[in-house]
Formats: C-alpha cells, structure tokens, sequence
C-alpha cells in the first residue's frame, strides 16, 4: 500500500470526526476515544467506498473549483498573510468541507432532509496576539450550506468563497466575533501544483496575491497581502489517525518558491516519520525533513499540539525554525490544529500548519 | 553465506576476526558431509508451515483487513484452516500472547513462485520486488491501529522491521536480499537468550545486498547442507527457522518453533520437482542425455531411478562465476561465529566454503533466472555464454515461458543501470557489470556444438 493511499485512509478520520459532531449539539467538541473513533471510521470507511474513486481526469482551472459533489468529500483551504496601511501583519485561514452522509439523495420529506454535511471554519491571526477563530458545521438544506458550480463557490450560512468566473480570482467573505474579512484573492504568475493520491485529489496553488478589508479588534482596515490555496476531492482528505499523527504544512519561501509537506509520524514517539513534499520550483522538494523543534514536550492532551517546527531544505541548504504567528491558543478542531505560522529571523516567509491526531496514546 | 535450499531465510556470514577466539572452522570445497535429519511428519510439517506464527509478530488483524479490504485468498492453497483461508497465500494468522490476532508473513513470499499461473509451492519467486524500502508502508499501516495493545503489537513489528530494513533493499526487482537482513537480524540478538537489542550488538552488514536467487525446496531430497557455499551443514532445522529471528525474542519461543520445523524439514524434503507440462521430443532428449553423462553429471549428477547426486562444492576458480557471495560469506566471521554459538548453532554448523554447491537439476527448466544470482535469464544462455546479456529484464506484463531456451521472456537493455532515465527504469534492469551481479563462469556448455547444447536442453526438460 502506497503511502499517499496511507493518507487517504487517514483521511477519513477527520471526517467521522464531523459525522459525530453531527449528532451532538453543533458545538465543537474533542474527538472521541481511539476506539470508538476506529468503530465509527469503519461504517464511513464503508460508506466513503461507494463513492467513486477521484478519476484522473486532467485539472482545469477555474472548473476544478467547483463544487464535485458526484465525490464523497472535497475541501477548499485558503489561507494567508495580509498587512494593514499601518503595517500590522494578520494571517488568516478560511476553509471549507463537504462530507456525503449518505450514498444518495436525502428522500425524506423533511426540509432538513441533507446527504452533505459541511463544515467550516474562519481563523484571523494578529501577529503576536490572540487569533479570534469560529467553526460552523452545517448542512445542505433550506440554503444553509452548499457549493456550486457555476459560478464555483462554497459557502456556510454567510461565509462563502466564490470563484470570478472571468478573472478566475477568488472572492472570501466571513465574519465571526470581533473579526471579519472580505478578500480577493488572485493568482500573480505561479500555476496550480497537483496533489495526487490513491484516494483523493485536487491541487496547490501557491503564490497567490490578496487585497481587502479586514475587520479585527473593532477596526476595519485595508489590506494587501499574500496567500495560498488547496483544493481536494475523493474519498477521503488527510487527517492522523489510530496510531499516527499528520502534519501538514504549506509554506511560502518567496521569490515564487513555496513547499507543501505531509509527515506522519508516531502519536507515541518513535518510528520513522513519512515525509512526503512537493514545491514551486519542483526541485526544492527533494529530501526535505522536518521535526517538533522541542520533542522532550509531546502533547498532553488532544487539544496540545507541537507548534514549534524545524524544516531541512537541502535543496537550498536552509534550515528554517517555524512558530505560530499568533501568541494566544488556536482553535482546536475535531482532532485537528492549525495555524499561520513564519519563520524565525524571516517573517515575511510565512505559511500554514495544520497538525491533527497528536494527542498522545 | 546464501543458505541454499529450504531456507526461509538465509544465513550470509561477513565480518572480520577475533583472535582471542578460536580460530574458525570453515568448510572446504569437495564433497559435502551428509548430516542425519531429525524424523517429521510431511503433513503436520505443511499444515504448520501454511498456518502458524512462526513469524509472531505482524500486522494487527483488524488493521490488515483495512488496508487491504480487496485482497482474499488468491490463489486458494489446500489446507489453508481457519482465518488462514481468508488471507493471501504470502500470509499466515496468529494470536499474539496479549490476544492480539495478527497477520504474519510465512516462507512463500520467497519460496512460492508462479508457473504459467500456477502457484508452485517450494518454486523461488524471481519476480519478487524487494527494491523498495518498507518503512513507509509499515509505519503507515499505524493510521489503521487501535490503541492499546494492538497498537503495542503493530509497533514491535514495525520497529523490527524498520531495524532490518536498510539491510534488505535491492537495486534490483526479483533478486532476493534474505542473507543479508539475517546477518541484520543477528546483529541485533544475543545469540545465548535471543534477547532483541535496538541498537546492533555486532558490526551489521553492508547496507547493498549482494544479489541471491532463491532455491527451489524440492532440492532438499538430495541435499546434504543449504545454501549455494554449503555452510549450512548438520542438522538443517536451524537454518529453516532462521526467518523467526524477527521476532522470536525468547528461547521458549524459539524451542516452540524448532520443535515445527522438524516437520517442516520433513515437508520440504518430500517435495516433489513438478514435471515438465509442455511435448518433449524423446528423441532429441535421450541423445542429450548422453550429452549431459558426458559433461555435465559429475557435478549435477544423474537422474532416473538410478539417480546419483555427489552433493560437491567446486571452487571458486573453477566454477568461475560471481565470487563476491562465497567471498562475503567465508570472510563473515562474527556472523559465523554467532550462529554457531546460538541456540540454532546447537546441532547445526554454518561453514561456508570458497565454492559453490553444483546444485541438483531436478525441474531446473522452471527455476530460471540462473546461478545463483540469477544474472543468467534462460538455460540456453547458460549454456552459451556468448548469449548471455550484460543488460535485461524480465518482461512481466504477460509473464510468458519460454519452451525453447526454458526461461522467461526477457529483453535485453541498450544500457546497464547508470543510463537508466530514473530510478524507475533502473531498478528493472538487470546490471551484471554491478558487483556481485556477474553473470561470468560456468562455461562448460561453450565446448558443446549447437545441436548438442539443443539436446541437453530437451533433456534437461525431463528432469
């Protein structure tokens, strides 16, 4: 079995994780015991296998933007760095999943009735602040939630990411408590990268250029900024599970250069770490190692995570140290934590971190 | 030293001296000593062979059944009890001491091969890939593991494996790398109490296999001692068992699994070669019978009911092909010398010698490639070693025998593995200018005329 075949089973952990909020309060809660996490992965293992598999077809752009609900999962991930006129610098992240709940149709009468689930979460970082962070989890019934294809676009109750048909810039539009944000987000000469493996699909496109408004701490503000977007779809997406945990980073060098990462590695310690990358330009990806910088601290809970990396490029003979740009706690999601994140003594060079399973046996 | 015969795995030996210990008792190149056999039953013999942990550690049940939800028993082998039915043929079930159900690898994934479709128990897969380096795959199945102790099961395997596996990875599909992660494996154990050391006790071997074809088991009926160098003298239980170094860490266990293999022994041995399954012209075969009388059976033997066999190792400049397996195994003292001290040194000796054993060519048309190896793709290139290519590599999609230089389909390569486009194509190709790789020597069939090397290939059909 493949190692990115390995990913994909994964995957699905992630999202049992959100079929089990389904039937809580809505509320975000921490992921369930190993076991039980395991027993109800097996039903939509199941369930996650009566979907087609991701094809091969070749990608397009903007089409491959839209909504694939045909598929039994799909996320749309976009996150950046953006300065205010005064220079403060903000990192943000707003990002989107479907998940089928069931193979057809909903036939119920029920306007509730749904087969898709989504979730979504927003997060604005202030450099050296407290992230404000949101997660709604929502269905597609009455309008609550939904993607389309024409124009391409996702949204959850008003957060929404939609795709300009005509410039194929994408528009982000989400606000929660004491922050909001209202982006358009275009593409500045790179090209999409495409992500491929055994279960699910899509691509990375690196290097994009943002310009907004932000609303944070009770000012609006106009921003100009950078950012990256991922988007997959299959029969899974990437999440740790059972005895692994996935960490997942996208990190822009600059001059056009950017890396995407996937490492999974023991809960308990030990093993040999997985790493799989892949960059813009494609040689830099070559031998790339990465590590917790402090590994004498593993987490201790499910919600404590190793913020703090060591990434090896040999490619360019760097070694950058990575932390949160925020100081405060994040929003521990279903398993899962992510953050914008920068590198010590380069603050320009920034990224997004996303760890998920790292609690400890 | 390459543990010929049944081995389910093998015993390379390598490594430099001690003088304060004995001096070493290598083997000597001539007629092979013969060893008595401890008595067992066939039948038990393959029933455990094809059923029990005598790999005990492995992929958690539940986890393999996740990673592999398409995977049933194919082809289905007779005798197959239990869980055992549902799984590959490659793979056994077992139930660790915490309960654990777990899928184990057994012998066939290297002593089980394919011909025209038909899986041949004892027949060394040459199409086995060991070029790829495991541990991605073993510490990814972890996504599939419980926590508690099927995950305390899943990690002792994996780290087991992780610790053997830069020792294991060849540069070449089809060759098999088992001499060297043995001697991995006995780096890593006390050879008194077999207890497992993470970091290794002895100087492990070099991290590049040295290329071994796998011997057909079939051979044991005739065999004094295994291995191509004939080091695998006395009782020949020992080296059987020797793939349980993974995980057998007690000698409890290890007493368990000697008691099982004196019936596996048994099994191997009264394995029959499989008989030619295509036409043979009587004629052309009997006059390459006398052929074969004149140059060929005093070391191969003869065959018949009559049959004679002189179990000879012939030495290295004589045979004359590639030296560097003998050599690497007669120079292995501290691996020698470990197993001859272990619990498996009991009643076995490893004495590698500066030779290589003239094997018996009982169903020798279906073990190709050839020597041991396997740098020669067909016997007629054997036979003629003006025929025999620097560059190739199999042709597997389809797998197809060839009847008449009795081999399979194979191209040859404008380039050896330097030139290759990537790694990809590189690993495919069989490069005999590598070291070890040498396709040289044996070229006794070079003074036969045409007609006469096209005799003893018909006659060799009937063997």
């Amino acid at each position: 079995m493949s190692k990115s075949s390995l990913l994909a089973l994964a995957s699905i952990a992630l999202l049992v994780a959100v079929a089990l909020l389904l039937r809580g309060t809505g509320t975000v809660v921490e992921p369930p015991p190993t076991l039980s996490l395991e027993r109800a992965a097996d039903g939509v293992d199941a369930l996650a296998r009566s979907f087609p598999p991701p094809g091969d077809a070749p990608l397009v752009w903007p089409g491959d933007h839209a909504a694939k609900t045909e598929q039994f999962a799909e996320s749309w991930i976009v996150a950046g760095l953006v300065e205010g006129e005064s220079g403060e610098r903000v990192g943000f992240q707003l990002v989107f999943y479907r998940l089928a709940a069931q193979p057809e149709a909903a036939e119920r009468e029920s306007a509730w009735a749904t087969r898709d689930v989504y979730r979504a979460r927003l997060v604005v970082e202030p450099a050296g602040g407290k992230p404000v962070a949101e997660e709604r989890l929502s269905r597609s019934a009455l309008g609550l939630a939904g993607s389309d294809s024409d124009p391409a676009g996702v949204w959850v109750e008003d957060w929404r990411a939609s795709i300009d048909g005509d410039s194929g810039a994408i528009r982000l539009s989400a606000s929660t408590a004491g922050a909001g944000l209202d982006f358009r987000v275009e593409t500045s000469g790179t090209a999409p990268v495409p992500v491929d493996a055994e279960l699910y699909r899509g691509f990375w496109w690196p290097g994009l250029r943002v310009t907004g408004r932000l609303q944070f701490e009770g000012r609006e503000m106009a921003v100009t900024g950078h950012a990256m977007m991922e988007r997959l779809w299959g029969r899974g997406l990437p999440a740790g599970r059972g005895q692994l945990a996935l960490a997942r980073l996208w990190f822009d060098l600059g001059d056009g250069a950017a890396v995407r990462c996937e490492q999974l590695r023991r809960r308990a310690g030990g093993g040999t770490p997985v790493t799989e990358c892949i960059a813009y330009p494609a040689s830099l990806g070559e031998g790339i190692t990465m590590a917790p910088a402090d590994t004498s601290r593993p987490a201790r809970t499910a919600s404590s995570y190793p913020a703090r990396w060591i990434v090896a490029l040999p490619a360019s003979g760097e070694v950058l140290r990575i932390e949160p740009l925020s100081a405060g706690p994040s929003l521990p999601a279903a398993g899962a934590w992510s953050a914008i994140v920068v590198a010590d003594g380069a603050p320009q060079r920034w990224g997004l971190l996303e760890l998920s399973n790292f609690a400890p046996p | 030293m390459r543990i010929v015969g049944p081995a389910c795995i093998t015993l390379v030996l390598w490594g430099c001296g001690n003088s304060a210990e004995a001096p070493l008792v290598l083997g000597a190149t001539g007629e092979l000593p013969k060893a008595l056999q401890r008595a067992g039953d066939p039948e038990l013999g393959r029933e455990i062979l094809l059923n029990r942990g005598y790999v005990s550690c492995g992929v958690p049940f539940a986890a393999y059944q996740a990673a592999s939800p398409a995977r049933g028993p194919d082809p289905k082998l007779a005798g197959r009890l239990g869980r055992n039915a549902e799984l590959p043929y490659d793979l056994n079930f077992t139930v660790d001491q915490n309960g654990v159900e777990l899928v184990v690898s057994n012998c066939l994934a290297c002593h089980g091969g394919r011909f025209d479709g038909e899986l041949v128990i004892g027949l060394g897969n040459a199409f086995a890939d060991f070029s790829g380096n495991p541990v991605r795959t073993i510490e990814g199945i972890g996504l599939l593991v419980e926590d508690g102790a099927p995950a305390e099961a899943w990690q002792r395997w994996a780290d087991r494996i992780a610790a053997i596996a830069p020792y294991m990875v060849t540069d070449t599909v089809g060759v098999n790398p088992a001499p060297n992660l043995t001697m991995a494996l006995m780096a890593h154990r006390d050879p008194s109490s077999l207890r497992w050391h993470e970091e290794p006790q002895l100087a492990p071997p070099p991290t590049a296999p040295l290329p071994t074809a796998v011997p057909p088991w079939w051979r044991m009926q005739k065999k004094h001692a295994m291995f191509y160098h004939g080091g695998g003298q006395g009782d020949h239980v020992p080296f059987m068992m020797l793939k349980s170094l993974v995980c057998t860490d007690t000698l409890e266990e290890a007493r368990m699994i000697d008691e099982w293999f004196t019936h596996v022994r048994a099994f191997i041995a009264s394995i029959e070669p499989p008989a030619w399954p295509y036409a043979v012209d009587e004629a052309l075969a009997a006059e390459g019978e006398q052929v074969f009388g004149r140059h060929c059976a005093a070391c191969h033997g003869s065959y018949g009911e009559a049959w004679s066999y002189p179990n000879l190792v012939v030495p290295l400049e004589q045979v004359g092909t590639d030296p560097a397996y003998a050599r690497q195994a007669i120079e292995a003292e501290r691996f020698i010398r470990w197993f001859n001290r272990s619990f498996y040194g009991r009643g076995a000796q490893a004495r590698p010698a500066p030779g290589y054993v003239a094997p018996p060519l009982d169903a020798v048309w279906a073990t190709a490639p050839y020597l041991h190896n396997d740098s020669v793709p067909s016997i007629a290139a054997l036979l003629d070693s003006s025929q025999r290519p620097a560059y190739w590599r199999h042709l597997d999609e389809p797998r197809e025998y060839d009847q008449e230089t009795l081999g399979w389909r194979f191209e040859t390569s404008p380039h050896g593995k330097a030139s290759a486009a990537g790694p990809a194509e590189a690993r495919t190709i069989y490069d005999t200018t590598r070291p070890g790789y040498g396709n040289g020597g044996h070229t006794f069939g070079d003074a036969l005329s045409e007609s006469e090397r096209r005799a003893v290939i018909e006659y060799l059909k009937t063997l």
